[in-house]
């Protein structure tokens, strides 16, 4: 029974830092139609930069910030330098950002190394509490960063359904034309989009190091479970990706500790199965074929 | 006039004196369409409509942008399902048929905005529409070159379009016109027994018009023809009977000449600004109703999903 | 039209269509030289030779079909792992053969399933999924794969004195397996089937009101693409004596991916030219270079960008400036063509 609550305290945490990840993506593939596979290299990368400042600053706070607003910085480099580039075809976009991967981890590799990178986080934080039931024992920084993880999504909530530049990216995952047509330059909607879509992925990055560790390979990892929520909850959609990374990051903890043999071969099974029945996702509006 | 016809397995009565509706002989109408609706949502794109196209005919389907023409054509062809009501083809119900098994029955169709294969040629575009319905299509190892007689049918074919020496250059090389003339000619080329042809004069110039109402009018007399069209000038030279459709519903259908004169048909036309006499209506809506065949081609293509 | 110039170009045409063949064979004479060399580079081309098949099927449901699969390396692993486990489960190695293909061909015909109902990025996705699922497995399920250790494969199939526990044995075998493949598939694309694919990617929704069940080429174009890759997982495993779970990675599809695209969607060369640059950039450039990989990825973009028909469009196109250089001077200046026309491939981008 402990074992399983606290199996089901570490699926919400992972579940925060999926979130993080997964609504940029989401987000991006919504408005831009852009399936960008070197989201979880980004997610990694803002980890590594993280890494780097903290160890020149010592302050881990420096680090969320430098690993955040660098890959926000990359995020408008390659949406005003690379996307242009490629005519609005889809599938061009997914295989260069594909070449980008590839280019991303190896420079990554060749910075920080191969072995497994920590951060760890300053203060109270890198305490333990210790619950009031079943006497478990459970540290601070995953709390914390469930509890950023919480409030990030309810101020990306409000940014999309009570500010004017939500409405405006709500319009443009319904009906592009529209925005165009009321006379939004969407060229800027759409680098904003990408950015905030990469910077949420390195401030990911940098939060979910706890969770997920630092590591080549991490960002394949990153990447697919961010697909398999994206594609579970509906491209395009903030709900979906909430809801996704619940089942996803649940089926994750719950995989590894219970079915260790096939925990990663199952997440995609609802994957397959969902994009075969219902490719518009679980609250996906529009289909993305 | 503007309620819809009571839908009636019959011939409407008033369908026209000369041009029979339905053979005295028996034999059943080329299409069939009775009580047929689509609903997008909440809106009828197609309320209740109930059409007899006799075989041999050439029939035109009119009506102002947003009458449901297009909806109308891609449920003749099995693109769209219908919400309700039947369509019959030689006597044969194809309501639930999909596209390749109605084009299999022998319906044809052209799009109104040119679907060609763009990456191929013109040989091999004629290649595949006349392999289409042949048993040779799955075969995969030996080449499609070496089918001598449809070899033969895509030279005949292009030739007799004027198209004999442009057998081996892509879509993107030909003039507006030869695409139109592609677009017929693909469709035509599986010998079809009924043709639906959609808008194919849109976008074109007056002079490429008059090549595509020749074009129509060359047509072998068994095949019937079935034309869409939003302008009225186009469609008065080619066909003996007329539909005209209005906001989803079937507004009269009749010879040519009386359909023109009836007042409620005048009313739709003049009424929407899209004078049946004038022909300066052309250009602009035939960009916007291009605009609403996108959209239903999106709306269907998320159903299919 | 000058009225000489139809017989000039006939004669050009006479050899157009001797010129790639005759490319092509000079190409393999090459690849057999390096291939049978019995030096560290024949081991090179065994491998490019295996990709290539991979590549290949890829290409054909990819580049003329218009479906990308990502997940293509998991099936080259199915190959694998099938010929491992079954000689560890104590089959003989022929027997091994055959049960690996016979999953092989048994998955590729659950996965044709997935290319009837999906299209475009959808595609790209789920098969991303798919070949992820059997990662997850061979890296996961331990005591049927052996985890990240792998399995070595001890015990080759032979006929008399012909085993492939002989270097050269294989090299002859992955030879003749991929002319084998090759043909096939140049076969497959020229023919009825292959053209309706091609139609397929151009435009299904025409295809399907010319009385094509379009649902017939998605599936075959699948199952014989997926076919492909266990077929050469299946020569992976004899050429390298062990299957991980490194074969299967992401960044293996990816590589697969990145030969097709590079090379020339579209294609039947175009993989196979894609396999010898990608093979050897990780085996030969890896030496020198020790940031191949950011290269490689750079290369991969900058073709993604300016040349959406890979090497192989490249090629033609500059075969067709060349072939209007000497129609002009032939004095027929009259025939258009686009300077440079998209490649087959260049739609898809």
């Amino acid at each position: 029974m402990t074992e399983f609550i606290v199996q089901t305290i570490n699926g919400f945490t992972l579940a925060g830092v999926i979130f993080l990840v997964s609504s940029g993506f989401t987000l991006i593939f919504g408005v831009m139609r852009v399936t960008s596979l070197m989201h979880g290299a980004v997610f990694l990368l803002g980890g590594y930069v993280a890494y780097s400042v903290i160890g020149a600053l010592h302050n881990f706070f420096w680090g969320l910030a430098a690993g955040t607003v660098a890959m926000g910085a990359l995020g408008l480099l390659v949406e005003r330098g690379l996307l242009p580039l490629l005519r609005h075809s889809e599938f061009a976009e997914l295989l260069a950002t594909l070449g980008l991967v590839f280019v991303i981890d190896d420079v990554s590799l060749a910075i920080w190394g191969g072995n497994p990178l920590n951060i760890t986080l300053p203060g109270v934080l890198n305490d333990s509490t210790t619950l009031p039931f079943h006497g478990i024992v459970y540290p601070n920084e995953r709390f914390f960063i469930l509890g950023v993880s919480v409030v990030v999504a309810v101020a990306l909530y409000a940014l999309l359904r009570r500010t004017r530049v939500g409405a405006i990216i709500r319009a443009g995952v319904d009906d592009r034309e529209m925005v165009s047509a009321l006379g939004i330059n969407v060229r800027v909607v759409f680098s904003a989009v990408f950015v905030l879509g990469t910077a949420l992925a390195g401030f990911a990055g940098v939060l979910g190091v706890p969770v997920v560790g630092l590591a080549p390979g991490n960002d394949v990892t990153i990447l697919l479970l961010a697909l398999a929520v994206v594609v579970i909850g509906g491209l395009g959609s903030y709900e979906g990706a909430l809801l996704g990374s619940v089942i996803i990051a649940l089926a994750d903890v719950y995989g590894t500790a219970y079915f260790p043999a096939v925990s990663y071969s199952v997440l995609f099974i609802p994957l397959v199965v969902v994009l075969l029945v219902r490719p518009q996702g679980l609250l996906g509006r529009r289909s993305m074929a | 006039m503007t309620t819809a016809p009571t839908p009636d397995a019959a011939p409407p009565p008033d369908a026209a004196p000369g041009t029979p509706a339905t053979s005295a002989d028996g034999e059943p109408p080329a299409l069939e369409v009775t009580g047929l609706s689509r609903r997008f949502g909440g809106l009828f794109a197609l309320r209740d409509v109930t059409l007899s196209v006799p075989a041999g005919a050439r029939f035109g389907i009119i009506g102002p942008n947003g009458a449901g023409k297009t909806t109308l054509f891609n449920v003749l062809s099995g693109e769209l399902r219908p919400t309700s009501g039947t369509i019959a083809m030689n006597g044969r119900n194809i309501t639930r048929l999909s596209p390749p098994r109605r084009a299999a029955l022998g319906l044809g169709r052209t799009f109104q905005i040119t679907r060609l294969f763009t990456d191929l040629t013109v040989r091999e575009n004629l290649t595949l529409a006349i392999g289409g319905l042949s048993r040779s299509k799955l075969q995969m190892l030996r080449p499609w070159r070496s089918y001598r007689s449809q070899q033969r049918r895509a030279g005949e074919l292009a030739a007799s379009f004027g198209l004999g020496d442009r057998l081996d250059l892509r879509p993107a090389e030909l003039s507006h016109g030869e695409l139109r003339e592609l677009e017929v000619l693909l469709a035509l080329a599986a010998d079809p027994a009924v043709l639906l042809l959609d808008e194919p004069a849109a976008g074109l110039s007056p002079a490429e018009r008059v090549d595509i109402q020749e074009l129509i009018t060359r047509l072998p007399a068994s095949l019937t023809v079935v034309v869409i069209e939003h302008d009225m000038n186009v469609l008065r030279e080619v066909v003996d009977e007329l539909a005209v459709l209005h906001l989803g519903e079937l507004v009269t259908q009749g010879a040519t000449e009386q359909v023109q004169r009836d007042p409620a048909v005048r009313e739709i036309y003049l009424g929407s600004g899209d004078a049946g006499s004038g022909g300066g209506a052309g250009g602009g809506s035939a960009g916007s109703s291009g605009a609403g065949a996108k959209r239903d081609a999106d709306a269907e293509g998320a159903g299919e999903q | 039209m000058m009225p000489g110039s139809d017989a000039r170009r006939k004669i050009l045409a006479t050899t157009d269509k001797t010129a790639g063949p005759l490319a092509g064979l000079a190409a393999l004479v090459v690849i057999a030289i390096f291939l049978l060399s019995g030096t560290y580079l024949s081991t090179v081309f065994e491998d490019v030779l295996i990709y290539a098949i991979a590549a290949m099927g890829l290409d054909f449901l990819g580049g003329y079909g218009g479906l990308v699969s990502l997940g293509q390396a998991g099936f080259l692993g199915l190959g694998a792992y099938g010929v491992a486990i079954a000689e560890v489960h104590g089959f003989g190695p022929w027997a091994a053969v055959g049960i690996a293909f016979g999953v092989v061909l048994g998955a590729a015909a659950v996965t044709g399933f997935v290319a009837v109902r999906v299209s475009g990025i959808t595609y790209v996705i789920t098969t991303l999924a798919i070949g992820q699922i059997m990662w997850g497995l061979s890296y996961q399920w331990t005591s049927m794969t052996g985890g990240d250790n792998g399995i070595p494969v001890t015990t080759m199939p032979s006929i008399g004195s012909f085993t492939l526990s002989n270097q050269q044995d294989v090299e002859v075998t992955t030879l003749v397996v991929f002319l084998v493949v090759l043909v096939l598939l140049m076969l497959m694309v020229r023919s009825p089937f292959g053209l309706s694919l091609q139609g397929m990617k151009s435009n299904e929704r025409r295809l399907r009101a010319l009385g094509y069940q379009t649902a017939v080429q998605r599936y075959l174009g699948c199952v014989v693409a997926t076919t492909l890759a266990g077929l050469a997982g299946i020569l992976y495993v004899f050429a390298n004596f062990l299957i991980s779970p490194s074969a299967l990675e992401f960044s293996q599809d990816g590589f697969l991916v990145l030969m097709v695209i590079l090379g020339g969607m579209g294609s039947i060369w175009g993989p196979v030219l894609g396999s010898v640059v990608i093979v050897l950039f990780q085996q030969e450039v890896s030496i020198y270079v020790s940031r191949w990989q950011t290269l490689m990825g750079a290369v991969f973009i900058a073709a993604v960008v300016y040349t959406p028909g890979g090497i192989a469009g490249l090629l033609r196109a500059a075969h067709r400036v060349l072939h209007r250089v000497t129609l002009g001077r032939l004095g027929d200046a009259a025939r258009q063509e686009p300077a440079v026309s998209p490649a087959s491939g260049g739609d898809v981008l």
